[in-house]
């Protein structure tokens, strides 16, 4: 029995040591992801989840860098996984770049909590942007937050609707208007500055709990089921962008626990309406 | 004055070309100064906003850098937000983000177009130099501002130009064109002033010399220019005695020997505010004027003599009209053949040479009353022909050339003949041992010397009279004295001294001059010239008539010297004439009106005590047109006329008178048709 023990022991300790051997390799693994910051706090809390099943293996979120520089950090193989809130863009398309979408959220409109504002028509939303609204129903001032030209969320507004895109393009030529470089600063500026109105995204609110009060548009509110049924209609697409060499090991594990239905269970709790895997998508 | 001429206009010249350059100069420097400041500013400006703009944008991508330094380089959006700010004046610049090996992070998608300036920043990482930023900023506002500055430069350059070249130069002009015409109006002056001008340097040599000077030294400018002045302007005082200034009077002698009488001035030219040593000599030829004054003292020694003369012939007309008459009536009472005839005819000889002498002096001193009329030489000269043979002997040729149409003279024919004849017997007295003697009459026209020796001579035609002898001829001493009275030549007894001085008193008096030519040894020809008449008939000359001496007529007779009157009386009563006697014009008066209507003739001495002949006339032709009058005097002084010359159709005698004279000149006057202009003559 001993020498049952003993062997039990060595096989034990041989597979344990394999184990360790294999599992650092696996377990000493790190996944460089980042990219838009609508995707980082969903994200955040998926690593969490992803490196509790896998000890060792560290999800290295960097600092939001939009989808743009999502993409191409995973192009060039300085990202392991990149965020992005549109789809590649024909110039950024190469061989082995896989784009996969994995969820969907809302643009909203928001304002602080304490803003009475409900809600605004879409045209009156136009107002806003080309400065002809300059004050909210109590005749405080409008403080508009802007997202950077080449934004994912920019070119989102802008297709809305024609009126829309002159709108926009306006609103850069009102003085002293905040721009938000990324998602963060957008919502930190909204949910701080008394009368500010900006776009961000329910997943943004929801997931990082910011204390901002998304504004319904035409009478619409955005909620989860305003969003789920189609009724809130401003929804985007997020993806995940991976290079076909690295989806092998924890990177492919992770990218497979995304779609994996505890994955959309944290997903959809973060504000985020998860989609169901289809085929991989190759750049 | 060329070397002065020569030397401005290049002045001109001179400084026209250095304005000109200068104005160019800043013209050019205007025009390159103002691109180029702007130029220089406006990119110094923009290099230095573009640095800064550039780390400005530098700065804002470090912060990037340290809030993710491993993955910055992909936060495109933000980056991009960096590199899109617009410059602080609103403009964009291209801006590139470098990494270390120059790849291209992020590229704004501004472009800068050319020509363009740049700039290019480190970015640091915690003192890491990771990467660069690149501004770009195009510099072709600049460029085409500097274009425009360039033509604003070339525009302000070329009005600058313009206002410097204009009024500077226009100024110059005028100051330099006053300066020309200055200097030509003395260049004017300089040639043309009647007075000699040397200009001399401060060693004494010659610098200018205008034509009289060159005619007076005899030097031309070229040859006299720098020689010593003492070499060309060779002066001697005119009297060694005198003391002064030598250039007072001072007698220049030319190159040619020539000498001139000059006076001379000097002064020194002005170097701008003090005396250079320079100066001018100006001397003015006055031997022309000494000459006229010589004249002048010759003619006013000629008066005092005159007046001498006349005062006496005066008184001795007078007594010679006594002695004459009563020797004449005397001889007619007498006969031939009483022994007393002979005395009594040597005393009427003795008066008549008296009255001639009488006559000269009056004539030389022109105080004689002349009775001008239009004559023809020729026909003077003609009559005379035969009694000149007579004068002038056998020993001598005597030639006459007279002129063809020769143009008619005024003068006193009785004159003109004394004048002939006294030439003449100069002439003859000059051949002792025979010769030639010829009278020429000739129309000329008066020649420039005898224009500048006769101020008083009128330039016009002419008729000239000569005498001319193959004599002995004069000396220069003989020659200066010819003409004063009482000079001769003659042995004593043999001429009176008044001869030639008769002669030019008669011409001068006539409005005419003589001329005298003579060489020693050759022979001597005296000119007289007496200006032409036209349109008037030469006269005929009298010829004496034989008239009937007695008259019936009533003569009313003032004279106010008693002798006088008494033989005047006594001729007129022997001829058959009713005379009443008046010793002054008062009395004279009273008679008239006494015998008005049976008066015919006043015959009236014209210089008497109380009213004179002339006033006595006046009245009683006043009271009776048609009166006849014939005046007497011996002494025809400016109560007849201030010319000395009678008026036309006044009756003269003048005294002293042989008794028939008197009695041809009272039938003359009695049977002429009438008299006019006696009452204007006494309006004096």
């Amino acid at each position: 029995m001993v020498m049952r023990d003993s062997v039990i022991r060595y096989l034990i300790a041989a597979i344990g040591v394999i184990a360790v051997l294999h599992g650092s390799a696996i377990a000493g693994e790190v996944i460089r992801c980042s990219g838009t910051g609508t995707s980082i706090g969903g994200m955040t809390s998926l690593a969490a989840e992803f490196e509790k099943k896998h000890p060792g293996t560290r999800i290295h979120l960097f600092p939001s860098m939009g989808s743009t520089g999502g993409i191409r950090a995973t192009k060039d193989g300085k990202l392991d996984v990149g965020f992005s809130a549109r789809p590649l863009k024909d110039v950024e398309k190469a061989p082995g770049l896989i784009e996969e979408p994995y969820a969907e959220t809302a643009v909203v409109f928001g304002t602080r909590l304490s803003n009475p504002a409900e809600g605004f028509r879409l045209s009156e939303i136009e107002e806003i942007y080309n400065a002809r609204r300059t004050t909210w129903a109590d005749g405080s001032p409008i403080r508009l937050a802007l997202r950077p030209h080449s934004d994912s969320y920019t070119d989102f507004l802008k297709h809305i609707e024609s009126g829309m895109k002159t709108a926009v393009e306006a609103s850069y030529n009102v003085p002293g208007v905040f721009i938000g470089t990324t998602d963060r600063d957008a919502a930190r500026y909204i949910e701080r500055t008394p009368g500010a109105f900006g776009v961000t995204t329910y997943a943004v609110v929801t997931s990082e709990k910011r204390k901002i009060k998304m504004l319904a548009v035409d009478g619409v509110t955005p909620t989860m089921e305003s969003i789920s049924s189609g009724k809130y209609p401003y929804r985007i697409t997020l993806y995940l962008v991976y290079r076909k060499e690295s989806y092998t090991g924890r990177t492919k594990e992770f990218v497979d626990f995304v779609f994996s239905r505890e994955a959309q269970q944290i997903l959809l709790k973060n504000g985020f309406f998860p989609l169901k895997r289809s085929r991989q998508r190759m750049g | 004055m060329t070397a002065f001429s020569r030397s401005g206009e290049a002045s001109v010249h001179d400084v026209s070309r250095v304005l000109t350059l200068l104005g160019a100069t800043i013209a050019l420097v205007m025009a390159v100064s103002i691109p180029s400041t702007y130029y220089y500013f406006s990119i110094g400006a923009a290099r230095q906003s573009l640095r800064l703009e550039t780390v400005h944008i530098a700065r804002d991508i470090e912060n990037i850098v340290v809030a993710n330094p491993e993955m910055w380089e992909y936060e495109y959006v933000r980056l991009a937000d960096i590199v899109v700010q617009p410059t602080f004046d609103g403009t964009l610049d291209e801006r590139i983000i470098l990494d270390r090996k120059g790849k291209v992070i992020v590229h704004s998608m501004e472009r800068a177009a050319s020509p363009s300036i740049t700039a290019t920043i480190p970015i640091f990482d915690s003192g890491r130099h990771i990467a660069s930023v690149l501004g770009r900023r195009s510099v072709r506002k600049i460029v085409l501002g500097t274009s425009l500055m360039a033509l604003l430069g070339g525009l302000i350059g070329g009005l600058a130009y313009v206002i410097f070249m204009y009024y500077p130069i226009r100024m110059l002009n005028k100051v330099f064109n006053d300066l020309i015409r200055a200097k030509n109006k003395f260049e004017a002056t300089f040639r043309t002033i009647g007075e000699g001008i040397i200009a001399i340097d401060s060693n004494r040599r010659i610098t200018n010399l205008n034509p009289e000077g060159e005619r007076l030294v005899g030097w031309k400018l070229d040859e006299a220019l720098g020689k010593p002045l003492e070499d060309v302007y060779c002066l001697s005082r005119e009297d060694e005695s005198l003391e002064g200034n030598p250039g007072d009077h001072a007698i220049l002698r030319s190159r040619d020997g020539d000498e001139y009488c000059i006076v001379e001035n000097q002064s020194q030219i002005l170097d701008g505010e003090r005396l250079s040593a320079e100066k001018l000599i100006v001397f003015a030829d006055i031997t022309a004027r000494r000459k006229m004054e010589e004249q002048l003292r010759q003619s006013q020694k000629m008066e005092a003599v005159g007046r001498l003369a006349g005062g006496i012939a005066h008184d001795f007309n007078n007594l010679l009209t006594v002695i004459t008459g009563y020797s004449e009536l005397l001889l007619g009472q007498l006969g031939e053949r009483s022994p007393q005839y002979k005395e009594v005819e040597e005393i009427k000889r003795a008066g008549d040479r008296a009255r001639s002498l009488t006559q000269q002096l009056l004539a030389f001193s022109r105080k004689q009353l002349l009775q001008p009329q239009v004559l023809d030489l020729n026909k003077v000269v003609s009559l005379m022909e035969n009694m000149l043979r007579r004068v002038i002997g056998e020993d001598v040729e005597f030639r006459t050339i007279l002129g063809t149409d020769l143009e008619r003279v005024k003068a006193d024919p009785g004159q003109v003949e004394q004048v002939i004849a006294n030439l003449v017997v100069n002439a003859r007295d000059a051949m002792p041992d025979g010769g030639v003697l010829t009278i020429e009459t000739a129309n000329v026209g008066l020649g420039e010397e005898s224009l500048r020796d006769h101020p008083s001579a009128v330039d016009v035609p002419h008729v000239c009279l000569s005498v001319s002898d193959t004599g002995m001829g004069m000396s220069a001493d003989v020659k200066a004295h010819l003409f004063e009275p009482f000079f001769t030549t003659k042995e004593k007894g043999k001429g009176t001294g008044l001869g030639l001085s008769t002669v030019h008193g008669i011409i001068n008096q006539s409005g005419g001059h003589v001329r005298l030519d003579s060489k020693v040894g050759v022979g001597t020809t005296i000119r007289i010239y007496l200006p032409q008449v036209e349109g008037e008939e030469a006269m005929k000359l009298p010829d004496v008539p034989d008239v009937d001496l007695y008259g019936r007529e009533t003569v009313l007779l003032a004279e106010d010297e008693d002798i006088v009157r008494k033989i005047v009386a006594r001729v007129l009563v022997e001829k058959g004439y009713q005379v009443f006697l008046a010793s002054d014009g008062s009395e004279g008066l009273r008679l008239f009106e006494e015998h008005k209507e049976s008066v015919d003739l006043l015959i009236t001495d014209v210089v008497m005590p109380g009213m004179g002949g002339r006033e006595l006339a006046t009245r009683v032709k006043a009271a009776k047109p048609g009166l006849k009058v014939l005046y007497m005097s011996g002494y025809t002084d400016e109560a007849i006329n201030p010319h000395g010359v009678l008026e036309e159709g006044l009756s003269f005698i003048q005294k002293p008178f042989a008794p028939d004279e008197l009695l041809r000149k009272v039938r003359e006057v009695l049977e002429k048709a009438g008299q006019v202009g006696d009452g204007e003559a006494g309006s004096r």
